[in-house]
């Protein structure tokens, strides 16, 4: 969460939309009336980042205001 | 191989059997001849023991400003969790599953929104730090792997 891609050429791409939709405060005024969501998607090998790629998870917007444990689970398949 | 061939088509049996261990006997089909499995263990098992499997993760850590993509998608931008694959690498990573868990949310907080997957190719010399800091899962925070 606090690893900035230094090097990176160019810039990066929208893929796709993630299902995790950890809360909505677009009604809440205090946390405990925070709408949770889900936490965790299943990308099941349906996102492959080859040689020289790189892939992360991004927010639509910027915020400051929560703190997270964030993981990734993947598989290395010989090319 | 127990399964007949005739006619180069494997032979199965449809319905239920009652096999002892040891026994051989054939692959067993449902009533539209599908061809019925289960898992004998977790999804992610064998790949997992065969050290294919790898894990990061961080924990209880503050979003900040460039986890965004509305602040940008350039060398500044900073996911929350992501993966690099550097091009002298021999293997795909093949995504298997990403967690974001909130564990402090402040008083009025403002939302992340959504959450977007952004990637690009091409890729010579990012930073290497997610992988340095990847750990297989079939030894849990016992080993990191060297990069390739």
């Amino acid at each position: 969460m606090t690893t900035v891609m230094t090097g990176l050429s160019g810039s990066l791409s929208v893929l796709r939309g993630s299902s995790i939709s950890v809360f909505n405060a677009a009604g809440a005024s205090t946390a405990a009336t925070l709408i949770g969501g889900a936490t965790e998607e299943l990308v099941d090998g349906s996102l492959i980042c080859p040689p020289g790629g790189v892939l992360g998870l991004f927010g639509q917007l910027s915020t400051t205001t929560f703190s997270a444990t964030v993981a990734i689970v993947w598989e290395e398949v010989p090319v | 191989m127990s399964q007949l061939l005739l006619n180069n088509i494997m032979q199965a049996l449809s319905g239920p059997q009652a096999n002892s261990d040891g026994n051989i006997g054939p692959i067993r089909l449902g009533k539209n001849g599908d061809l019925i499995s289960s898992n004998l263990h977790g999804r992610f098992y064998e790949q997992t023991y065969r050290g294919n499997v790898y894990s990061l993760g961080i924990s209880n850590t503050a979003a900040t400003s460039l986890n965004a993509i509305a602040t940008g998608l350039t060398a500044t931008a900073t996911p929350y969790v992501g993966v690099y694959n550097p091009p002298t690498s021999t293997v795909n990573l093949v995504i298997l599953k990403a967690m974001i868990v909130p564990t402090t949310i402040a008083n009025s907080a403002v939302s992340p929104g959504g959450f977007m997957w952004c990637g690009a190719a091409g890729q010579t010399v990012l930073r290497d730090s997610f992988r340095t800091t990847r750990r297989r899962s079939r030894r849990p925070a016992l080993r990191v792997r060297p990069s390739p």
